[in-house]
């Protein structure tokens, strides 16, 4: 017991250092950049924060895969903390990408590439969550939700390259490319890319540990009733 | 006939069963008494193969129900307290499908004598949804014995029956005995005949307290009460009654062990019978060993069959979903011509992307329903107790929901072709049409299987499945829309791939989870 | 200009703070009905 609370403080602290650093370099650190200005700094926290909210998801599907495969508890707990955690990264992904967007391209949305799949896969997570809030039956949810995150994250690359093609084909002028990144702004990028994960594995392992705690709750309250009645 | 040993079951942090212990012997009627959640239901499910223990050994007929599930499946017939009737079928189209499911030789003489011996036969061409609550029960005691089990399981048969009902129920029950079935039924009917002359085994949260080879009708009601409230009682000296308890019940088994010598030879003539019923069944459940060949198997292709031809024959007795679907596309269609103002060449340009909308948020409602129509009665239960392959149960409900897709289809594509002045009659666009609906049956039959079984059914469909559509309804949009301005299948390219490749990964995640969705 | 971005980043922080005092409000309450439990 000891050594995991060692652990969970090393995580947490090297978690917050790790952003603040992060946090740091973008402001200081790296450049302003020529087209765009002070703005462009959102890119960095952005785009780590749709990392996480993608792979989030990815640990979903690999957690469902987990949990119908050996039937274990701790596969579930994973995929659906992860998926809690993931739709938070993910939203905070849609919110800053409409800030992003409004003074660079002059409105809150327009249906590019990278916003439209960030919309789609905020989507799939709600479903998700929505469904494992719907089933009657523990076991059940376990494991239907396990086969909607496998489903559903299957049909992610091809979300994406449908979305891309749709774009391509018929161009828009709208689009983030073009953007020269110096070394300075790819450091930055990396190091926020890395806090974020971080991050994110402090609130995965804690989100976690209070769906342990549930599962302990949920047997003395069990006992408590057979002792009672 | 049955050999459960130190089985246990547990739903989360409930033990439903706590290790329980039970052989029974070919041709014995065991009843199996317990108050409310005692785990009877739990343990005869778990019996049908519907349920998987946590831990424990189960043997059906020597065979293990975690290897040899279909061949076990044939030996076992079930009656739920759910009817797994068909509400929109007929009496004798029930039967039929289930006998199909079975492989059963000679259906059509074996379902005459079914419909005569429960007193259906003036109303095998009713649909079951007009039957009294009675005469449902009679056909599901026909369903649950139509292949010949050598082994039956009883849920409660006795509820909701009147008295006269109940009589023919035992009478035939005790027909069934007399051909050397093996019978284990639950009951709360103390009182009644039910418990008399018969092995009684009492179970009291999750264990078995009480096993004796004959009940006495006069004294037994008052040795359960006492049974059942002992255990539950939260005394400090509870622990020793159970002691009590426990040592009674190795008394009781010993005594059951006795009486099973002394009928031993009694009983030899119906063993033989019973494993002559064995052999058959294990014939018609041979093709199924080989899971390599399953696709080329004539039997699986014949129970895919059947599955759609029921969901074809429900739905042509009611004509809702059709209806339902087709009117929603056409006042979609409606809504869309006036939303986006779509006139003239506007119009054309609109015409796929409306049209793959309105399909989309029309077939919802179909895969909706026609699931609901599948769990209503508990006829997906009766398909799990049928030994037919989960990929076959997919296939089945899949292309029975495509079917009825393309049925709708058929009348919506030409009705936008006028409404929206588009040529879609092309065979580019036609394929366009198949594949992405392929494509939409095969997933939305997943997902309905999940949906169907949430609080919030109807709403959480369209939640789940639309955003897994967005590839494929892309793709179908553009490839339409690219056909219609005269490009062809090859000029397409990347668009025909995405439908493709869409429907190849989709086919393979639900053929590998199905099972895990639709079992319990 | 600036606003956007300050906006974002007050984004930024807020969020993961939020989520791990979720997580650890709800944890704590979880454990002090445990503690309940098995007190009694």
């Amino acid at each position: 017991m000891g050594q995991k609370r060692l652990v969970d403080r090393a995580l947490v602290g090297a978690s917050g250092v790790a952003f603040l650093v992060a946090l740091g370099m973008v402001f200081f650190y790296a450049p302003r950049e020529a087209t765009m200005g002070e703005v462009q700094r959102i890119f960095y926290f952005h785009v780590a924060s749709a990392w996480v909210g993608f792979f989030g998801f990815f640990v979903t599907f690999v957690g469902g895969i987990g949990y119908l495969a050996t039937n274990h508890r701790r596969w579930d707990i994973l995929a659906f903390s992860s998926a809690e955690v993931g739709l938070v990264y993910i939203s905070m992904t849609l919110v800053t990408g409409m800030l992003w967007a409004k003074p660079v391209w002059g409105t809150y949305w327009t249906w590019e590439p990278r916003l439209t799949i960030s919309a789609v896969q905020w989507l799939l997570y709600v479903a998700y969550v929505m469904l494992r809030g719907s089933v009657l039956s523990p076991e059940r949810e376990a494991r239907f939700a396990a086969v909607y995150g496998i489903a559903a994250f299957v049909t992610v690359p091809l979300s994406w390259f449908a979305i891309r093609w749709w774009r391509t084909i018929h161009p828009v002028i709208v689009s983030g490319e073009g953007m020269a990144l110096t070394p300075k702004m790819i450091h930055t990028l990396l190091v926020s890319v890395a806090a974020f994960t971080l991050v994110y594995a402090t609130l995965l392992r804690q989100r976690i540990a209070l769906e342990h705690a549930r599962d302990r709750l949920a047997a003395l309250r069990l006992q408590d009733e057979a002792a009672a009645s | 006939m049955i050999d459960v040993q130190g089985l246990t079951k547990s739903f989360g942090p409930r033990q439903a069963l706590a290790g329980v212990d039970l052989r029974v012997a070919p041709g014995e009627c065991v009843v199996l008494c317990g108050p409310n959640g005692a785990g009877k239901t739990t343990l005869l499910r778990i019996l049908a193969t519907l349920a998987r223990p946590t831990s424990g050994t189960v043997r059906i007929a020597g065979l293990d129900p975690a290897q040899a599930g279909a061949d076990v499946r044939q030996h076992i017939g079930f009656l739920s307290h759910r009817t797994l009737l068909y509400d929109d079928l007929t009496a004798e189209q029930n039967l039929a499908f289930y006998a199909r499911m079975y492989a059963i030789p000679d259906a059509p003489a074996r379902i005459d004598g079914l419909l005569e011996q429960v007193g259906l036969t003036a109303r095998r061409h009713d649909l079951v949804r007009t039957y009294s609550r009675g005469m449902q029960q009679r056909l599901a005691v026909a369903r649950a014995v139509l292949h010949r089990p050598p082994l039956v399981l009883l849920d409660e048969p006795y509820t909701g029956l009147d008295p006269l009902a109940a009589d023919a129920l035992t009478a035939l029950l005790t027909d069934l005995t007399g051909e050397g079935c093996t019978l284990l039924l639950t009951s709360h009917n103390l009182q009644t005949d039910v418990t008399l002359n018969r092995r009684v085994v009492v179970l009291n949260r999750g264990r078995i307290v009480y096993d004796a080879p004959h009940a006495d009708a006069a004294t037994f009601p008052a040795l359960y009460r006492e049974l059942v409230q002992e255990a539950g009682s939260k005394t400090q000296d509870a622990g020793r009654k159970t002691q009590e308890a426990g040592s009674k019940t190795q008394d009781a088994r010993r005594e059951t062990q006795e009486a099973r010598g002394k009928r031993q030879g009694s009983a030899n003539e119906r063993v033989g019978e019973s494993a002559d019923h064995q052999l058959r069944s294990t014939q018609h459940a041979a093709p199924l060993q080989n899971p390599k060949s399953k696709i080329q198997n004539p039997k699986f292709l014949r129970q895919v069959w059947a599955i759609v031809a029921k969901d074809i024959a429900a739905e042509l007795h009611t004509r809702e979903i059709f209806s339902a679907m087709f009117v929603f596309a056409v006042l979609a269609l409606l809504i869309f011509s006036f939303a986006l103002d779509l006139r003239g060449a506007l119009a054309q340009a609109a015409a796929p992307g409306v049209l793959w909308a309105t399909i989309a948020f029309a077939g919802t409602l179909g895969l909706s329903r026609s699931m609901v129509r599948e769990q209503q009665t508990g006829g997906i239960e009766g398909l799990l107790l049928a030994p037919v392959d989960r990929a076959a149960i997919f296939f089945g409900k899949a292309l029975g929901n495509l079917t009825l897709m393309l049925a709708v289809e058929v009348v919506l594509i030409p009705l936008a072709m006028v409404m929206f002045n588009v040529g879609l009659l092309r065979g580019g666009v036609l394929l366009t049409a198949l594949l992405g609906t392929l494509a939409y049956a095969a997933v939305g039959t997943l997902l309905a299987a999940i949906a169907v079984n949430t609080r919030a059914r109807e709403v959480l469909l369209p939640v789940l499945l639309l955003p897994l559509l967005t590839p494929l309804l892309i793709a179908a949009v553009k490839a339409t829309a690219a056909l219609l301005e005269g490009a062809t299948w090859a000029e397409i390219g990347g668009w025909g791939q995405i439908l493709v490749v869409y429907n190849l990964i989709i086919i393979a995640v639900a053929l590998l989870t199905f099972g895990y969705v639709i079992e319990e | 200009m600036p606003v956007y971005l300050l906006v974002a980043y007050i984004i930024f922080c807020v969020t993961p703070l939020g989520l791990a005092f979720s997580i650890a409000a709800r944890r704590r309450k979880v454990e002090r009905e445990i503690a309940a439990l098995t007190k009694k």
